[in-house]
């Protein structure tokens, strides 16, 4: 039988803090993650989870500048 | 709401034929908002039971991977024992201790867990067929979230980008294996950076 999880997703910062990493790594991670994907024309799952509703200019029938 | 329902305790082997799992793993249970934990992110110093010991008391869930039960190539031939023990210890933390504890048995082969262990008997066994999108799936059936449930292709995309930057995440630690500390910490990071929401 499957376990509900109910608990939100943690920061980073609550992530660095149960791994015991300083919260400094945890941005320099994030800042990796930015630099490399934010963006990409195949950025969806940062672009969803981040709330973006937009969408990319392709996927709304523009063109990428 | 307490650290420790937000993590879980990944007791899997540490081998290099073993790595596209490893980051399935690390994908997939942080697309479900959990923190994976293992015994390899702490550093020395202590005794190794003691310190996997903490680490199941710091965690509400535990996933043990059976698939590499048997016998390593390397002469003298001996079976690999420390996943069901570890698994071992987080039954008896739950059954003794600690009754929220979730633990979950994953193996690659139908039927094998059982037969090797059958004391688990009765037990779900999730069966991943030795690949990711297998890990995906199973852990599909074993987490349910009401909000941002995520999907195996969400997990395949994060599995894709922990892959990809793998080897800068190895780079930057200096390490020459993924089964570092902190090569294992980074790679939990970067899949939280991935699924922000």
């Amino acid at each position: 039988m499957a376990v509900l999880i109910e608990t939100p997703f943690p920061s980073m910062r609550q992530v660095a803090k149960t791994l015991g990493v300083p919260a400094e790594r945890a941005k320099e991670i994030e800042r990796l993650v930015e630099k490399r994907y934010k963006s990409g024309p195949e950025d969806r799952v940062l672009n969803r989870r981040s709330g973006n509703k937009r969408g990319s200019a392709r996927s709304r029938g523009g063109r990428r500048s | 709401m307490p650290r420790a329902r937000k993590s879980l305790f990944l007791n899997i082997p540490y081998d290099s034929s073993f790595s596209k799992l490893y980051l399935a793993y690390i994908a997939g249970v942080s697309s479900f908002g959990l923190t994976p934990r293992a015994t390899l992110e702490i550093p020395g110093g202590e005794r190794r039971l003691d310190r996997i010991l903490t680490l199941i008391r710091s965690c509400a869930y535990s996933l043990h991977d059976l698939s590499r039960v048997e016998l390593n190539r390397r002469p003298p031939r001996t079976p690999r024992f420390n996943m069901p023990f570890e698994l071992g210890l987080a039954v008896s933390w739950q059954k003794l201790k600690r009754p929220n504890h979730t633990w979950f048995v994953f193996e690659a082969m139908p039927r094998r867990a059982e037969k090797s262990l059958s004391d688990i008997s009765g037990t779900d066994v999730y069966i991943h067929n030795g690949n990711a999108r297998g890990v995906f799936t199973q852990l599909c059936n074993a987490f349910v979230r009401l909000k941002s449930q995520p999907t195996i292709q969400d997990m395949e995309e994060i599995y894709g980008r922990l892959a990809d930057l793998l080897p800068e995440l190895q780079a930057r630690a200096g390490a020459s294996s993924p089964f570092e500390a902190r090569v294992f910490q980074d790679l939990v990071l970067t899949a939280r950076a991935l699924t922000q929401r």
